[in-house]
């Protein structure tokens, strides 16, 4: 199991995330949404113990009990892969080119494993055959740029289960595929997850990728968790004006073209601010369309999974 | 007669060799398209990778030629005008690519960026002018035009291609999955500054997309390309209802549109 509590990760005067209360427990898929510069992909990389060097991480991060604030580069590597992995959006860039894809599996089994060439040859194999890779056996020998981009997913994802890890981080992983593979590979992970009993974290900014993938939903602005709670139930009745402002801004053809009109989507005013230049309560406020007068200055409570001073002292 | 008409245009390429003495296998990217588009309206191009989209975009902006067909422009065969005569005509249609990071550079002012076709086409008097009206038209100011790329977000960055584009004042953009790189919130600013202009300026907009749920709520017409084959045809509305082609059907369940 994974905690995080008041989990801050600040550069100078900036705070890229600012206390992120999360558990992530065995099976538990967990959807991270927000826009460019929300903090997803930091999230994602402090549970990795990956943050830039010129970060500082404070607050509590613990793994199995054991607490990694401040944790050394050498108390992170045994748990990298093993009680955490990770595969990202660009299958393409995480693959070394001159390599043949199933010695890029076997790799890491040989290093962190101790196996034998051959039996880390038969593990990959077994892990293509995971991750439904068409002619498994074929494959194993082939080159990067012999793949197509969904299959590059699909290695990827046997390269980031190849140790057997607890929680599988997937940043942004279909943001690159067509919509058809896409779906497909979002299915996969949501099979590896229920058949490994594997926590997923699934980061991305499209939301019917998340809604399809996960269970439960962070929803994250300017690096802080806005709104938290069943996927379902937060896509189907948001309670943060920002996730409202999201969920609105999608397109949606029936909605648009009624009447054979083109009507104008709703949107949220204004762009996110950067990081130094964000509201030190509610960093939503300046952008939010039910401001009040305390919010830019006041951090709002966590409400029933939202944090909105709108929404303290009973429902709107 | 229509602003754009493309009449069964087919584009092959040369796949490497197999073998020394074996000639090339061919790719055909597009397969016997056609589609016309009148003045104000917007046609959708929709497939996914490989589909033959960008194809298409690249041969109405005449950077390439079809193998076999012809696209006239207000009647006049692009691939037949003589070099003098089809630079004179590329102010009037211009196109915004996907990328806005990579689609303009670093070094220059977005204001030198703005300025590009007025050049190409040596149109530079009053050219500041020009370019901060067309700032003005995306929404930015017109001393945005002294600022450098990284000095904008995304979406601005894309607001400045689309000034870019308009800056000629265009009958037809090519917008080449224009929209596909941003955020939601800010996809949904820059649909509707398209839209806007488009209301304001009169402008055809020739919109490729792999998202179905963008084309379904900017587009009159859809055009759906698999592997260079045009799939379906018809009006938006009709194509998102009740589309006829299995290819079709799973590109909205994969959208997540019912």
């Amino acid at each position: 199991m994974i905690e995080t509590r008041d989990l801050s990760v600040g550069f100078g005067a900036a705070q890229a995330l600012r206390s992120i209360a999360l558990t992530i427990r065995p099976g538990a898929r967990i959807g991270v949404v927000g826009e460019s510069g929300s903090g997803k992909s930091m999230l994602g990389l402090s549970l990795m113990g990956m943050t830039p060097d010129a970060a500082r991480v404070s607050g509590s991060l613990t793994i199995d009990g054991h607490q990694m604030i401040a944790a050394a580069e050498d108390d992170w590597r045994p748990l990298r892969a093993r009680r955490v992995a990770m595969i990202f959006q660009e299958p393409m860039a995480a693959l070394n080119p001159l390599k043949r894809v199933g010695d890029i599996v076997a790799e890491p089994l040989q290093v962190h494993e101790n196996l034998g060439r051959e039996a880390a040859q038969s593990r990959a194999l077994d892990l293509f055959r995971e991750v439904g890779l068409p002619d498994p056996e074929a494959r194993l020998r082939q080159f990067p740029h012999e793949l197509s981009g969904g299959q590059r997913q699909r290695v990827l994802i046997a390269l980031a289960l190849a140790c057997d890890p607890d929680l599988l981080i997937a940043d942004e992983p279909t943001t690159a595929l067509d919509a058809n593979v896409a779906l497909r590979v979002t299915e996969l992970l949501v099979d590896l997850s229920q058949q490994r009993n594997m926590a997923l974290m699934f980061i991305s900014h499209d939301l019917t990728a998340v809604a399809r993938a996960t269970s439960d939903l962070l929803v994250l602005y300017g690096g802080t968790v806005v709104e938290q709670g069943p996927t379902d139930q937060v896509l189907a009745n948001p309670r943060h004006p920002y996730t409202q402002g999201l969920l609105a801004a999608r397109p949606r053809a029936q909605a648009l073209r009624a009447g054979g009109t083109r009507r104008r989507l709703p949107t949220i005013p204004g762009t996110v601010p950067p990081l130094d230049l964000l509201p030190a309560g509610c960093r939503f406020a300046g952008r939010c369309p039910l401001e009040l007068p305390h919010c830019a200055g006041t951090i709002p409570p966590m409400v029933d999974g939202a944090a909105c001073h709108l929404l303290v002292g009973g429902a709107p | 007669m229509s602003l754009l008409q493309v009449e069964n245009v087919t584009r092959r390429y040369a796949m490497p060799r197999e073998a020394l003495l074996r000639a090339a296998p061919m790719l055909t990217a597009v397969d016997t398209a056609g589609f016309t588009l009148e003045r104000g309206k917007t046609l959708g191009v929709v497939g996914e990778s490989g589909s033959g989209k960008s194809t298409i975009a690249r041969m109405v902006m005449a950077f390439e030629r079809p193998d076999e067909g012809r696209i006239l422009f207000d009647g006049q065969d692009l691939n037949l005008l003589p070099a003098r005569d089809l630079r004179a005509l590329r102010p009037r249609f211009q196109i915004i690519f996907q990328d806005p990071y990579g689609s303009l550079d670093p070094r220059r002012t977005a204001g030198w960026s703005i300025a590009e076709p007025l050049r190409a086409t040596g149109d530079t008097d009053r050219s500041a002018a020009r370019v901060a009206e067309a700032l003005e038209q995306v929404g930015l100011r017109a001393a945005d035009a002294a600022k450098y790329p990284h000095e904008f977000s995304g979406g601005q960055r894309q607001r400045i291609a689309i000034a870019r584009a308009i800056v000629t004042r265009p009958d037809l953009i090519v917008a080449d999955e224009a929209v596909s790189a941003l955020d939601v919130s800010v996809q949904a600013q820059i649909l509707n500054l398209l839209m806007d202009l488009q209301d304001d300026l009169g402008l055809a907009l020739l919109f490729i997309s792999h998202d179905l749920s963008v084309v379904a709520a900017i587009c009159d017409e859809v055009l759906v390309l698999q592997h260079g084959r045009t799939v379906e045809q018809g009006p938006a509305a009709q194509v998102m209802s009740a589309p006829a082609h299995p290819y079709t059907r799973s590109l909205l369940t994969a959208a997540g549109l019912p």
